[in-house]
């Protein structure tokens, strides 16, 4: 017999209760005209509608997400051309290439972006330019999931016997890599570009650093905001959260229904 | 001509290796170099003696390593019975407890601070609600001091401390449990001896990875900083983003200590991991 457990319920109650809190509170707030009592005085839109009429706005919300178009490009391919080095010719290869795409897991943020800027900052040649070093600092960020998301995929086929098998039927190896494997990395290729996308979306330390105030993102309007009235701040946060998972919940629908279709 | 043959295997190797040279290793050793230099570019060790002389870095180093430390062993046992309590729970309850730590694993940095503000800060919501009620645990509260960042630090610590090792648990299998219990082990003891050893290479792991996100958050404080609280990550910053003159060979100094703070208690989480490993 199996007695009824409680404790794991409590536990998790109390600790789903100490996250939800700060972020439901929030978007509570944005919505509120005074909240000095144990209720909110009243309701109001006002703070979204005095949002979106300021014109810088939903520029910076996109400017968010067109960084991350290049650096997305630019880590995927370096990837699967690596990976095709170490599938093909080397799988010692793949512990080197593994370990330098996960290192941004460990070095990330400041740790990534001051030893850049300190190097670059005074460069006149191309790596000088700012938004250049936002975007391959923005790169290293991502290796990690373009890595994970090509990675698991690659798990299920046996990459080397497709090969053969294409050079068997008179395929180069190349040809045969480009047009048998890569087609089975795309659908890990979107997972891994979604949350890429959300993770630069939602970046604020290496932006400001880099950029400071020569690209001004969502992140940085919020941070710029902090002197103003607290319901327009968390106006800012909450559609900023949205369009967060928003991004990343499409990266996890999109997983489910692969993993679903794959296992029909 | 083999040997051509065999350099072209490598080429497409090279794109990857040269972004990292270029974006992680050559940075790194540039800021190496740059904290064994003077302001006029003679090597001195001057900027090594300066954080070793000055009290504000010592107390930002302390502040880092308090916060660093703590939010890291909070989190990690909280992420322990909160990944142990969710194998335990109907598969339902399961969900949504995990669609919670999803979502709220994004939210971090800059928003989370902000939301902090809105129920802890100095005109508090949550403070505000508790004293109308009567309950006054909060009124000393101050979210600006240390320990008030450890709450904001613990916060994003357990979501992705959670997600981290839940795979980890989900292994430890409930056959083991039950052999164990035939055998007349009860679940402390049958986790001290079978479930922590499984997992352990997953908690070491987990830890590493929790500290040095601890000890470099950035955009999570920048807000809530203030110069009696002394904080490693934003004084760094300040150093070389800074209105003020920037001191980027200090900085460089700084930034290398923080470094070898990391890589030391991710080295002695690597150390652990291997000899429970041997002993298995």
């Amino acid at each position: 017999m199996k007695k009824a457990k409680i404790l794991p319920y409590i536990i998790l109650f109390i600790a789903c209760l100490y996250l939800v809190l700060p972020l439901a509170v929030t978007v509570i707030y944005s919505f509120v005209t005074g909240w000095t009592e144990i209720l909110p005085d009243g309701f109001t839109i006002k703070y979204y509608l005095q949002l979106f009429d300021d014109r810088r706005f939903w520029p910076s919300m996109f400017r968010g997400i067109i960084i991350s178009i290049i650096p997305i490009l630019i880590s995927s391919t370096v990837v699967i051309l690596a990976l095709y080095t170490s599938i093909l010719y080397c799988p010692k290869l793949d512990r080197l290439i593994q370990g330098i795409c996960m290192l941004p897991n460990i070095l990330k943020g400041i740790v990534l972006a001051i030893p850049v800027l300190s190097l670059y900052a005074g460069s006149d040649s191309f790596l000088g330019n700012r938004i250049v070093m936002l975007t391959f600092v923005y790169c290293i960020v991502i290796l990690p999931f373009v890595y994970q998301g090509i990675r698991n995929n690659l798990r299920a086929v046996n990459v080397v016997q497709l090969i053969e098998a294409a050079q068997m039927l008179g395929a180069g190896k190349l040809y045969a890599f480009i047009k048998v494997v890569v087609p089975n990395m795309l659908s890990g290729i979107m997972v891994s570009s979604l949350l890429s996308m959300s993770a630069i979306f939602g970046d604020f330390a290496i932006v400001k650093i880099i950029a400071g105030s020569k690209y001004i993102t969502a992140q940085q309007l919020l941070y710029n905001s902090k002197n103003l009235l607290l319901q327009y701040q968390s106006a800012i946060v909450s559609i900023m959260f949205v369009s967060t998972l928003l991004i990343s919940g499409a990266a996890f629908a999109y997983q489910n229904y692969k993993t679903k279709k794959d296992m029909q | 001509m083999k040997k051509l043959q065999n350099i072209s295997k490598w080429l497409t190797a090279v794109p990857l290796l040269l972004l990292a040279f270029m974006f992680i290793a050559f940075p790194l050793f540039g800021m190496i170099r740059d904290s064994f230099l003077s302001t006029e570019g003679s090597v001195t060790l001057a900027n090594y003696m300066e954080i070793m002389s000055k009290p504000v870095y010592h107390s930002a180093i302390r502040n880092s390593l308090y916060l660093s430390f703590l939010s890291t062993v909070i989190g990690l046992a909280v992420s322990f019975l909160m990944a142990l309590s969710i194998t335990q729970i109907g598969e339902r309850s399961q969900g949504i407890v995990q669609s919670i730590l999803n979502m709220t694993s994004n939210f971090a940095g800059l928003p989370l601070s902000f939301a902090f503000v809105v129920i802890l800060g100095n005109s508090g919501i949550l403070i505000a609600f508790l004293s109308s009620i009567g309950i006054g645990i909060l009124e000393n509260f101050n979210l600006y001091s240390v320990d008030g960042l450890l709450l904001l630090f613990i916060y994003f610590q357990l979501p992705l401390g959670t997600l981290m090792l839940l795979p980890a648990f989900q292994g430890v299998k409930a056959e083991w449990k039950e052999a164990a219990e035939l055998m007349g082990a009860s679940p402390f003891y049958f986790w001290i001896k079978v479930g922590i050893p499984v997992i352990f290479s997953s908690l070491a792991d987990t830890c590493s990875l929790l500290f040095a996100n601890a000890l470099t958050a950035y955009a999570t404080i920048v807000m809530l900083v203030t110069t009696n609280v002394p904080i490693l990550a934003v004084k760094i910053t300040s150093m070389f983003t800074g209105e003020m003159a920037q001191q980027k060979e200090l900085g460089s100094a700084l930034s290398i200590v923080m470094l070898l703070i990391m890589f030391a208690v991710i080295c002695i989480c690597n150390i652990l991991k291997k000899s429970v490993g041997k002993e298995r």
